[in-house]
C-alpha cells in the first residue's frame, strides 16, 4: 500500500501535536517511527489508523484520500495500540473470529491460527478471558488476530514495549520482514534504538509534532561503522539546544 | 500508629502551581465553572432535601407534630439507604478504590491503609451530624442549654448508629441487592410527599431501623424529660458499639493480607512447621488468628479473583480451535424469543454486526422481559386490590417494568465501553472499521424489536397513569407520545453522544468520558418536551451538538441539518422534524 502524508497536523486543545507532517511509504517497507515522549508518535499513528482526524492536511492510501468512514480502506489496515482493545471476557479465540468478521476476511486456516498462537505461545491460554491475561499475553493475542487478519498496512504502538518475551518480539521482528517482503507496509513506534537501527527498513524521526530526519536506517548516520541512531539523536538535541 | 499519606502543604503548593502553568498556557481554568461541578454530590442532594424539609416544616401552622413524624420517620429511611450505600463505598476504598490500587506499590501495611481509609472515610461523613442536627433543630421543641445539648447528642448519635451500621454491613455488602439503598430512599421521598397515604405501612417499619428508636425519643418534643437522658446515656454506648467494629472490621481486614499467599499455595505452610520445628508461642498465635480468618467472609475482590482462576486448556485448545465452533456466529434462532425475533430482523451482515455490538455474550432481553412482565403483573395485582394506600407499589413495579423491558437511553452497548490508547480514552470500536451508519441502523432494528416486544409492558404503565389520572384517554395518549419521542432518536442517541455526529472530536478524544451524562441530559430534555417543546429541542441539540467542554461551540451548531447527514437515517428524519417544530414555534 503506498501512504501518502501530506502536511497532516493534529491539535490537542492548545497544543499541536504534530505539525506540517509529510512522508511518503513506498510498500513492502518496515519502519521505525522515533521520537522523545509526546512527540506525536503515537497521535501519527492515530491518524493513519483513522482514529483521530488531522486537523489540517490530508493522507492518501494508493492514491485515494483516507477517511475514517471509508470502510473498504479502513480495512486494508489493523492498529495495534499498546494495550489492545479488546472485550475482557472474549477469549483469544473468540476475539479473532470478532476480527475476521469485521475486516471481513474468509474463514482462516485452523492450523494456521494454532500455529500462531503456537509460535506466540498463547496456545494454552486459547480459551482463557483477555481479561485475565497478563500485558504481555495479551498484546500476543492482539498480534495474533493482527498476524491472522495480515492487512496491508500494520500499524504497530509500542510493540517491542509492549510486555511480550523475547520469543513473541523475534517471532512479531520474523513475520514483520516477512510481511515487508510480501508487499506489506509495517510501522510501528519504538525507544530502543538498537533495534529500530537493525529491524527497521526506513527511520522517521518525530520531535516535538514535527518530522526531523527521515531515511534509510544506515543513511542516517552516514553507512555502517561511522555512527549510530543514538548520536544522530543526540545531534539533533544539540542544535535544538543551540537555537 | 498516624499516617499522613497527603501533605496539606504539599498538594496546595502543587494545585497553584498547575494553576498558574494552565494560566501561561492560556488554558482557562476549569474551576468556577457551574456545569464542570462533578454531577452533584449525595451531600448536595441532603442539603436541599433539608432545605425543602424546613420550607414544609416551617409553612405548617403551629409546627404540626404529625408532620415531625413523618420528617422524622423519613430521615430513617433515608439514613437506613445511606448506611446500606456507604457500606458499599467503604469496601470499594478498602479493596479496589484508585488510591487502594496506587498505594499497593509503596510501603504501607494494610492496617495503615486501613486506619487512613476508615478515617478519611469516616471525616466525609460529617454532614450526617450536621444534617441530622438541623433537622432535629427544626422539628424538636426543646428550649435552652438543656435543648441544645439533647439536640446536638441526638445528632451525634444519629452518626453513629449510621457508622456503626456502615461497618457492621461492610463484610456483607455482596449479600443485598445494590438498588436497595435506592428503594429506602424512595420510600423517604414518598413519606414525605404523601404521608397520608403511606404513614400507616412506612411509619412502623422506619421505627424499626436503627435509628428509628432515636427519632421516637426526639419526636413530639418530649425530649427534655426522661428521654433526654436515655440519649445522653445510649451515647457512649453506642460509641463503644462502633469502635468495636471497626476494631473488627480492621482485624479481618489486615488478616486478608496473611491468608491470600496462604491460598497461593507460596507460603502454605510456616517455615518453622515446613522444616519439622516447633513453633514459636507468637507464630502459634498468628497460626491461630489465621485459621479463625479463614471462616471470615472475603472481601468481594478475593472472591472475584478466585472465580476468575481459570482451568489450564493445555493440549484440548487445538482441539477446540480445530473444531471451528469459536468462528460460528450465535445461532439467533436458538436463542429465547425476543433474541431470536431480533435474529429475523438481521441479515447476515448485520448480525455479525450486532455480535460485535452486543460483545461477547449473547443479551438477556427475554430474560428482562420476563421480569418485567411480572413486575407489571404485580402492579396490576396491587390495582385490582384496590388498595389505594398500596398504589404507590404499584408505580414502583411498573418503573421496574419499563426500565427492564424497554432498551432506556438508546440501550446498552458493550463496544462503546471505553479502553485506553496510550493513556487516551477510546471506545472499543475505534479499533476496528465499523461502519456508523449501518451499526445504528442495527442498533436500531435491534431496539424496536425490543420496544415492540414491550407493549405490554407500556400498556399495564398506562392503566397506572389513567388510575392516577382518573381518565385513560389522555393518559394513554401521554404514554404513547413519549415512547414515540423516545423511540425516534434511540438508535442513535448513544453512539452520537459518543461525538459520531462531529466530525472534529476523534475517538480517542477525553470528551468522550461525559457520554454517560450527555445521553442523560438527552433524556432528560426529551422528557422536557412534555411542558416546553421547543426548549426541550434545544436542550437536545445543545447537548448533542456541544462537540468539546471548555470551548465554544462551533459553526455546526447552526447548521444541524448538515450534521445530522453524518448520521443514521432515523435520526437525520428526526432533527429535520423537530429542527422544523421549534422554527415553526
Amino acid at each position: 500500500m503506498q501512504i501518502r502524508i501530506n502536511k497532516v497536523s493534529k491539535k490537542f486543545n492548545s497544543v499541536w501535536a504534530l505539525e506540517e507532517v509529510s512522508l511518503d511509504l513506498e510498500p513492502g517497507q518496515v519502519v521505525g517511527v522515533l521520537g522523545a515522549n509526546g512527540a506525536g508518535k503515537t497521535t501519527l499513528l492515530n491518524c493513519l489508523a483513522g482514529i483521530v482526524v488531522p486537523s489540517r492536511g490530508r493522507i492518501y492510501y494508493d492514491g485515494e484520500e483516507f477517511r475514517r468512514g471509508k470502510m473498504e480502506l479502513r480495512r486494508r489496515l489493523m492498529f495495534l495500540p499498546d494495550l489492545p482493545m479488546a472485550f475482557a471476557r472474549m477469549n483469544v479465540l473468540q476475539h479473532i473470529a470478532m476480527c475476521v468478521r469485521l475486516f471481513e476476511r474468509p474463514e482462516p486456516d485452523a492450523t494456521k491460527v494454532a500455529k500462531i498462537l503456537d509460535q506466540l505461545n498463547i496456545l494454552a491460554l486459547a480459551g482463557m478471558p483477555l481479561g485475565t491475561m497478563s500485558r504481555g499475553q495479551l498484546y500476543k493475542s492482539g498480534l495474533a488476530a493482527l498476524l491472522v487478519i495480515d492487512p496491508e498496512l500494520w500499524i504497530l504502538d509500542e510493540p517491542l514495549a509492549s510486555g511480550m518475551d523475547p520469543m513473541g518480539i523475534a517471532y512479531f521482528k520474523r513475520e514483520s520482514k516477512s510481511a515487508a517482503a510480501r508487499g506489506r507496509t509495517v510501522v510501528y513506534t519504538t525507544q530502543i534504538l538498537e533495534i529500530a537501527e537493525n529491524f527497521s527498513d526506513r527511520i522517521c524521526v518525530l520531535d516535538h509534532g514535527g518530522l526531523r530526519l527521515t531515511g534509510k536506517a544506515g543513511e542516517l548516520w552516514g553507512g555502517e561503522g561511522k555512527g549510530s541512531l543514538e548520536q544522530v539523536l543526540l545531534d539533533l538535541r544539540d542544535q535544538d539546544s543551540m537555537r | 500508629m498516624r499516617v499522613r499519606l497527603y501533605d496539606t502543604a504539599l498538594v496546595r503548593h502543587l494545585k497553584r502551581a498547575a494553576k498558574e502553568r494552565a494560566r501561561r498556557a492560556g488554558r482557562k481554568s476549569g474551576r468556577g465553572k457551574w456545569w464542570k461541578g462533578g454531577g452533584g454530590s449525595p451531600t448536595a442532594f441532603w442539603w436541599i432535601w433539608l432545605l425543602a424539609n424546613a420550607v414544609r416544616v416551617m409553612a405548617q401552622p403551629g409546627n404540626a407534630p404529625q408532620l415531625k413524624g413523618y420528617v422524622l420517620s423519613a430521615m430513617s429511611l433515608a439514613l437506613a439507604g445511606v448506611a446500606l450505600s456507604q457500606a458499599r463505598k467503604l469496601v470499594g476504598k478498602l479493596t479496589t478504590d484508585g488510591e487502594r490500587v496506587v498505594l499497593l506499590f509503596y510501603p504501607i501495611s494494610n492496617k495503615d491503609f486501613f486506619v487512613w481509609a476508615a478515617l478519611r472515610f469516616v471525616a466525609r461523613t460529617v454532614w450526617i451530624p450536621v444534617l441530622a442536627f438541623a433537622t432535629y433543630f427544626l422539628t424538636n421543641d426543646a428550649a435552652g442549654t438543656q435543648g441544645w445539648v439533647i439536640q446536638i447528642a441526638a445528632a451525634l448519635g444519629e452518626w453513629l448508629i449510621v457508622l456503626c451500621a456502615v461497618f457492621a454491613l461492610a463484610r456483607y455488602v455482596d449479600k443485598y441487592p445494590r438498588w436497595l439503598p435506592l428503594v429506602l430512599y424512595i420510600a423517604a421521598g414518598a413519606l414525605l410527599f404523601s404521608p397520608a397515604r403511606l404513614a400507616e405501612i412506612l411509619q412502623p417499619l422506619a421505627l424499626a431501623l436503627p435509628t428509628g428508636w432515636l427519632h421516637v425519643l426526639m419526636a413530639g418534643g418530649r425530649a427534655q424529660r426522661w428521654e433526654a437522658h436515655v440519649i445522653l446515656v445510649g451515647l457512649p454506648l453506642v460509641g463503644l458499639l462502633f469502635a468495636t467494629l471497626y476494631n473488627r472490621l480492621q482485624v479481618v481486614y489486615c488478616k486478608d493480607e496473611t491468608t491470600v499467599p496462604r491460598q497461593e499455595g507460596q507460603a502454605a505452610d510456616f517455615v518453622g512447621r515446613a522444616s519439622g520445628t516447633e513453633l514459636s508461642p507468637e507464630e502459634a498465635e498468628l497460626q491461630e488468628e489465621l485459621e479463625s480468618a479463614e471462616e471470615a467472609p472475603a472481601f468481594p475482590i478475593q472472591a472475584t479473583w478466585q472465580k476468575q482462576r481459570l482451568a489450564n486448556w493445555g493440549a484440548q485448545a487445538a482441539e477446540y480451535i480445530w473444531r471451528r465452533d469459536w468462528m460460528r456466529l450465535w445461532d439467533w434462532q436458538q436463542l429465547p424469543p425476543i433474541e431470536r425475533a431480533a435474529g429475523w430482523c438481521l441479515n447476515q451482515r448485520e448480525k455479525g454486526e450486532a455480535q460485535f455490538l452486543l460483545g461477547p455474550k449473547p443479551p438477556a432481553w427475554s430474560e428482562k422481559w420476563k421480569i418485567a412482565v411480572i413486575a407489571t403483573a404485580v402492579a396490576f395485582a396491587v390495582m385490582l386490590s384496590g388498595l389505594e394506600k398500596l398504589y404507590f407499589l404499584a408505580v414502583l413495579a411498573s418503573a421496574v417494568a419499563v426500565a427492564l423491558g424497554l432498551p432506556l437511553l438508546g440501550g446498552n452497548w458493550p463496544v462503546t465501553n471505553q479502553g485506553s490508547i496510550s493513556g487516551k480514552l477510546s471506545p472499543i470500536f475505534g479499533c476496528y472499521p465499523l461502519c456508523y451508519w449501518s451499526a445504528g441502523w442495527t442498533m436500531f432494528k435491534l431496539n424496536a424489536v425490543r420496544t415492540a416486544a414491550c407493549a405490554g409492558v407500556l400498556g399495564g404503565s398506562t392503566m397506572h397513569l389513567a388510575v392516577f389520572d382518573g381518565d385513560a384517554n389522555p393518559a394513554c395518549w401521554k404514554i404513547l407520545k413519549s415512547h414515540k419521542r423516545y423511540v425516534e432518536p434511540s438508535p442513535a442517541v448513544g453512539s452520537l453522544c459518543r461525538g459520531f455526529c462531529v466530525r472534529r472530536i476523534p475517538d480517542d478524544h477525553p470528551g468522550r468520558g461525559c457520554s454517560s451524562c450527555c445521553t442523560r441530559a438527552v433524556g432528560v430534555s426529551l422528557h422536557c418536551r412534555n411542558r416546553s417543546r421547543g426548549l426541550g429541542d434545544l436542550g437536545c441539540l445543545w447537548v448533542l451538538l456541544r462537540p468539546r467542554p471548555g470551548r465554544p461551540a462551533p459553526r455546526a451548531v447552526l447548521t444541524p441539518l448538515r450534521l445530522s447527514g453524518f448520521n443514521a437515517g432515523p435520526l437525520h428524519l428526526y432533527y429535520k422534524k423537530q429542527v422544523k417544530d421549534v422554527l415553526d414555534e
